[in-house]
């Protein structure tokens, strides 16, 4: 019969192999394919996942290399490749294999990048042009009243609307792909409440501006947030530097227990002390010695000790919270009190629970 | 395909385009316009080379698909014997978990008569048997042109008659039988169809004919119009009917269904033609000959798709659709009450 698909692995000169990569995506853009097209190809080309994420507009497309859509799971893989889609304010292109990478990942992502982007220009218009960068703007501290209203405007907020920003970390070293679905999951469920919900990577981490004055849901397994206090949206940078000080106290540090969501509002004088540079933080005797102690095991058992027995109140308490013979815990503790220098059971316990936030708050900047 | 003898692909990188644009291009799908540049064309006037591009490229794509399909359909070859010819190898299909009363659909691959094997279409089948929960039966008829008609086509009735006959054994319920193809298996079908219609057994339930080959005489408006289009073109559609066509005076009703004199009391259909495809008119006009000849007909043309669009491009959105069409409207007739009469 006919014409049949080369399989791009069987040709053996990697610069034929370009050339037909550079003639797919180029039939794509002219020939006028939906953004779900460029994904899809991307995916059957090298016979791998393929990931889109445009924030600006909260588009999520994720498919396997048979083309089909992929639900929102736990990873695949690794991201093997990656390229930023500019101006799109953190949006991305990404590829996932769990055999790892091939030789033509990078001119594919390369190229689905570039066409992705005008593919979102033509679905979307004009409208991504004055759309970028809205929020970056809204949650720094540069712009001038009249641009904030208008950033406000574009990302779909009234002037005197009350929001909140949270910052938004993944914990472990998962692709971006993984931390995309994850953020748009959150939008999803803020959106399905009736909030509004903005995102944008800002650096290593997401932003979300949102209505929601509350955080019900359950956050999704491996990101932690900080929720930065309630304001109107055109003060949102104050409230973003709240969150970004309260995502500190989410780090996850050796020994010590502290939830993924920390807000501002709760933490009270504590988010102050986010403001301390790290210079200050450093030479600090009792922050020394528990870096020392968290070095080995049974170190981090005596950090996890003490921090229950300051959290609970006594050492019953703490024994139970641990599920150790309180004489266990008591040992532990006395062990922490050592290194630190003075005995932790009988001195007050705020010098000890200042000790170990700045010691998270240190790590936090890791 | 071939043009002028020249062949494209593999062997022709240094100092030749990598691909040639169709004088179509325009109009084709986006999704399936982007795999053109990956495609290698198979020069069909030497049949012996494009056997061997066709099960090389099979080979590397064989069970791709497939393999997601594996936990849910379980396959096993067989033969269909007989006393006065040569076995025909089948290749069954069976969903692993379907429910009780299982209906059959004995399935014909394409190739222009000439090329093809079990393993070509195997992702269709083993697709088509989980999602249309269905015993699928893929026929390994002998082929052009070795074997010019009537020997692949009695290859194919003789396996519907086999299915029929054993569907007891092959666990499916008596009277739930439907025939398919692909392109030249289209033909096949349609051809088995009408076979079936005279001689009053097996009774089909449904034939699904899939971009198919009908009209040996080639005069549609759309065999002009796209006489250059991707993957099948004029050129190859002659020679495939010089292939198939034994050439003497046999009746050749059968081997080119479009002639038949009645389309009345052939089984319900569905058809799939492809817009950019020189075989697109035969497809549809049959499609009006049994719609007004009573018979239940469905009619789908997938605009900016070319012939086998869909194996070319299998990821694509339009490739994904005719798949979940054609598994719905197949299991959606398997599951009625067998005809009676």
């Amino acid at each position: 019969m006919r014409g049949l698909l080369l399989r791009l692995s069987s040709i053996d000169a990697e610069a034929e192999a370009a050339l037909r990569i550079i003639a797919a995506f180029d039939q794509l853009v002219a020939q006028r394919a939906e953004i779900g097209g460029v994904v899809r190809a991307a995916a059957a080309l090298v016979e791998c996942q393929a990931g889109l994420w445009d924030p600006v507009h909260g588009l999520l497309l994720q498919v396997g290399p048979d083309g089909r859509e992929i639900e929102d799971s736990r990873d695949v893989a690794g991201t093997i490749a990656r390229a930023a889609l500019e101006g799109t304010g953190g949006g991305e292109v990404w590829l996932e294999r769990a055999e790892g990478p091939g030789p033509l990942d990078e001119i594919v992502v390369e190229r689905m990048a570039a066409a992705s982007l005008v593919v979102l220009d033509r679905m979307y218009g004009s409208a991504r042009e004055s759309d970028d960068g809205a929020l970056h703007g809204l949650l720094g501290e540069r712009l001038s009243e009249i641009e904030r209203v208008r950033a406000a405007r574009l990302l779909g907020f009234d002037d005197a609307e009350r929001v909140r920003a949270v910052a938004l970390a993944q914990t472990g070293g998962f692709g971006h792909g993984a931390t995309s679905r994850r953020v748009t999951s959150v939008l999803r469920q803020l959106g399905q409440r009736g909030e509004i919900a903005r995102a944008a990577r800002i650096g290593d981490v997401f932003a979300l501006l949102t209505t929601a004055s509350v955080f019900e849901d359950p956050l999704p397994a491996d990101l932690r947030a900080g929720v930065g206090i309630e304001v109107d949206v055109l003060e949102a940078s104050a409230s973003w530097t709240a969150a970004r000080a309260a995502l500190r106290f989410t780090t996850q540090v050796p020994g010590l227990r502290r939830a993924p969501l920390a807000e501002a509002d709760r933490l009270g004088s504590a988010v102050a002390l986010a403001a301390i540079p790290a210079d200050e933080l450093v030479g600090l005797p009792e922050l020394e010695a528990l870096d020392a102690l968290a070095s080995t095991a049974s170190g981090r058992d005596a950090i996890a000790a003490l921090d229950a027995f300051v959290r609970a109140g006594s050492m019953r308490r703490a024994a139970g919270e641990l599920h150790l013979h309180h004489t266990s815990v008591a040992s532990r503790v006395k062990r922490a009190g050592s290194a630190l220098g003075y005995p932790v059971e009988d001195s007050s316990c705020g010098r000890v629970q200042l000790a170990l936030t700045l010691w998270q708050l240190k790590h936090s900047l890791d | 395909m071939s043009k002028g003898g020249q062949v494209q692909g593999d062997e022709s990188v240094a100092g030749e385009a990598l691909w040639r644009p169709s004088p179509h291009q325009h109009r084709i799908d986006p999704e399936l316009a982007a795999m053109l540049p990956l495609t290698v064309e198979i020069p069909f006037e030497q049949v012996d080379r494009a056997r061997e591009l066709e099960a090389q490229k099979t080979a590397e794509s064989f069970g791709r698909e497939a393999l997601t399909l594996e936990a849910a359909v379980e396959t096993r070859d067989d033969v269909v014997a007989r006393t006065d010819a040569p076995d025909v190898p089948i290749r069954v299909y069976r969903p692993k978990h379907g429910s009780q009363g299982l209906g059959a659909f004995v399935f014909f691959h394409g190739g222009g008569f000439a090329l093809g094997t079990l393993d070509s279409e195997h992702n269709r089948c083993a697709y088509l048997a989980k999602e249309a929960e269905c015993v699928v039966v893929s026929v390994g008829y002998r082929l052009a042109p070795e074997h010019r008609f009537p020997a692949g086509f009695d290859d194919c009735f003789d396996a519907v008659a086999w299915v029929a006959e054993n569907a007891r054994e092959l666990g499916v319920v008596p009277g739930r039988l439907a025939v398919g193809g692909a392109s030249a298996g289209g033909a096949l079908a349609a051809g088995v169809a009408l076979r079936a219609r005279d001689e009053g057994a097996p009774l089909l339930s449904f034939q699904l004919l899939i971009y198919p080959v009908l009209d040996l005489r080639m005069q549609t408006p759309s065999m002009e119009e796209f006489s250059d289009a991707p993957t099948w073109d004029a050129v190859s559609n002659r020679a495939m009917w010089g292939y198939y066509l034994p050439g003497d005076d046999t009746d050749v009703a059968y081997a080119s269904p479009a002639l038949a004199e009645s389309f009345e009391g052939l089984p319900p259909t569905m058809i799939t033609a492809t817009e950019l495809d020189c075989l697109r008119d035969e497809a549809v006009e049959y499609a009006l000959a049994l719609s007004r000849a009573g018979v239940p007909v469905e009619l789908h043309m997938y605009p900016g798709a070319f012939h086998g669009f869909d194996l070319a491009a299998p990821h694509a959105e339009i490739s994904h659709r005719t798949l979940v069409d054609q598994a719905r409207a197949l299991g959606k007739a398997l599951r009625r009450q067998p005809r009676t009469e």
